[in-house]
């Protein structure tokens, strides 16, 4: 059953996946480009190297976030498309079929970050690092698909939840917009909306993932 | 004889014909300086009534006016507006305790002034005697006929920071960066903080790049160092710096700087020693930066307990008043400075992925309960 499913799936997902695997095989690539040899370095280019991987870095969460946006919604799309009729007349209960439905998305979710882990590994091959400076490649492939994973079942229990759950998580964040409108036209200084993003990324906010710390190479 | 009688003839007629001339006897001559001289001061004391008229119409304009806040006093001239001025003066004490290092009750202490007749006395007559005084910088904006004066928030905050930092004790008077009490830190400072460390042509910042705590201790220094200049540079630095410097310039050097540059690293140590050059590696922004990463991890008051502490090197005194090992605050603040404010790995990323990852299991428990509707 999850076999069928897994296929299924795969034919609505395939070029997402393909096109995020490739984008996260290459970003890391990207970090070494200045060069490799920096054991021999002088400190002046050791730190513009660090800049420079520390700017392909913050790229790498948005690319995170877009695996699991994107996974996220076509894991969904065929059962909107026919109007839920394949998945009604299953004989497996909600339950087991949302599982599997998540499965098969964190199954795909799992190709870009083996091709970020892949390529981090290659990337930290090719270059001598400077003493103080440290490679992190396992970390690194670990952080982008556990973010890519937390992003993506959000963004899958928001897009098959009920209408009346998805009603709510509209309306919150309507409710916490036109808040912030209210209190620009009276010159409150306070936003519901930035709060709630701090609280969110900030360390224990469920996506504080996202904004620690993405180097491949830091100190 | 008859020759003799000759030269006496000639010397009679030269006596007679050395007689004064009209108009240039020493008593005539002493009236006419005596005219001129009174003259002189007739026109000086014309002219400073007219300057000291000037002044006065000028001053007139700024009485003065007392404004306080929380313990503090501004004494400034009515020119700068009142509303302008109490709004300096909160936000100068704001500003301050933000960051920490200047404890509230200090700026009781004093008074501060602006704009102030400086012709005799003023602070004392309006009853602040005893109290130290201190000059707030007042702006001036405009055209002279319709001048603006203002204070600024900033002035009054540094003003008091500087006189703080002057009653504290020698280690931190001489290593307190200026600027050290204000809490603005910019991403530039970040960065120039960072181009410090990396471009830095002194060794102990190759070394604290490298990893080495005790080249960033050298590199901040933040020990007591029994040598600082052979302690925290090496000879080439040393050599380095000069030719930097105009002491460089071979015309102006001395013996010992001569000798620094033809390669004895002593006479290195004992030229810049006598040139009274600063003993610190690290510019005023970094040592700012490691303060600013102090304020953050540990807040304000412990800035302020360790500004109090006079007891050990400025590492201690940190360390102590934040409860921390002196090496890991050096090591949290190369961190921070390598990445341009970056925070450490301190958890790994399946902790930090842990509440999300909670969330996502709640969020799928709820859909895989639900039922489309």
């Amino acid at each position: 059953m999850f076999k069928q499913v897994l296929v299924a799936q795969w034919q609505t997902s395939k070029l997402a996946v393909g096109l995020l695997t490739l984008l996260s095989f290459c970003l890391p690539l990207l970090a070494v480009l200045y060069g490799g040899d920096l054991a021999g370095a002088g400190r002046e280019r050791v730190g513009d190297w660090l800049v420079a991987a520390d700017r392909v870095a913050q790229f790498l969460p948005f690319v995170a976030m877009l695996v699991g946006l994107l996974l996220g919604t076509l894991t969904w799309s065929a059962d909107l498309a026919g109007r839920h009729v394949y998945a009604l007349s299953l004989p497996v209960p909600r339950a087991l079929y949302v599982s599997m439905r998540f499965g098969a998305g964190a199954l795909f979710a799992t190709i870009p970050g083996a091709a970020m882990g892949l390529s981090s590994g290659i990337a930290t091959l090719t270059v001598a690092l400077p003493p103080g400076i440290h490679a992190y490649p396992v970390e690194l492939a670990l952080r982008f698909w556990l973010a890519s994973l937390t992003v993506f079942a959000i963004i899958f229990a928001i897009a098959g939840a009920s209408r009346r759950g998805q009603v709510i998580t509209i309306s919150v964040i309507g409710a916490a917009v036109t808040l912030d409108v209210v209190f620009l036209l009276f010159g409150v200084d306070y936003s519901v909306t930035a709060e709630a993003l701090l609280l969110l990324t900030n360390w224990p906010g469920p996506l504080s993932l996202l904004t620690g710390r993405w180097a491949l190479f830091d100190v | 004889m008859c020759r003799r009688r000759v030269v006496l003839a000639l010397a009679a007629l030269l006596v007679v014909s050395a007689a004064p001339v009209r108009g240039q006897s020493p008593e005539e001559t002493d009236r006419r300086e005596r005219r001129l001289l009174a003259r002189a001061e007739s026109l000086r004391v014309q002219v400073e009534a007219q300057w000291a008229s000037k002044e006065s119409a000028f001053w007139s304009r700024f009485r003065p006016r007392i404004i306080r806040s929380r313990g503090a006093t501004l004494v400034v001239g009515e020119a700068v507006p009142a509303a302008s001025a109490q709004r300096a003066l909160d936000s100068g004490l704001t500003m301050l305790r933000t960051a920490g290092a200047v404890p509230g009750q200090f700026a009781g202490r004093l008074v501060l002034y602006g704009l102030l007749d400086p012709r005799g006395d003023t602070l004392s007559r309006m009853g602040f005697r005893g109290r130290r005084q201190l000059e707030v910088q007042v702006s001036r904006t405009g055209p002279d006929s319709a001048a603006i004066w203002s204070i600024s928030a900033g002035a009054v905050a540094q003003a008091l920071a500087e006189a703080y930092r002057d009653s504290l004790d020698f280690d931190w008077r001489h290593w307190l960066p200026y600027r050290y009490a204000l809490p603005q830190w910019t991403r530039s400072n970040a960065w120039e903080a960072f181009q410090e460390l990396t471009r830095s042509p002194l060794s102990v910042a190759g070394r604290c790049v490298a990893g080495e705590m005790a080249g960033c201790r050298l590199w901040l220094a933040i020990d007591r160092d029994a040598e600082p200049f052979a302690d925290r540079f090496t000879g080439a630095d040393l050599r380095n710096r000069q030719g930097e410097s105009s002491f460089g310039n071979a015309g102006g050097l001395s013996e010992v700087g001569h000798a620094c540059l033809e390669g004895s690293d002593a006479a290195c140590v004992a030229f810049f020693q006598a040139q009274r050059f600063s003993d610190m590696p690290a510019p005023e922004t970094t040592r700012r930066g490691l303060l600013r990463l102090f304020r953050s991890l540990y807040g304000a008051d412990a800035i302020q307990r360790a500004v109090a502490d006079t007891a050990g090197s400025i590492a201690r005194r940190l360390a102590r008043a934040a409860g921390v090992g002196e090496d890991s605050l050096v090591m949290r603040w190369r961190y921070w400075t390598l990445t341009r404010g970056g925070q450490p790995r301190d958890r790994s990323a399946a902790a930090d992925a842990a509440p999300g990852l909670v969330l996502a299991v709640a969020l799928l428990a709820l859909v895989a309960r639900g039922r489309r509707s």
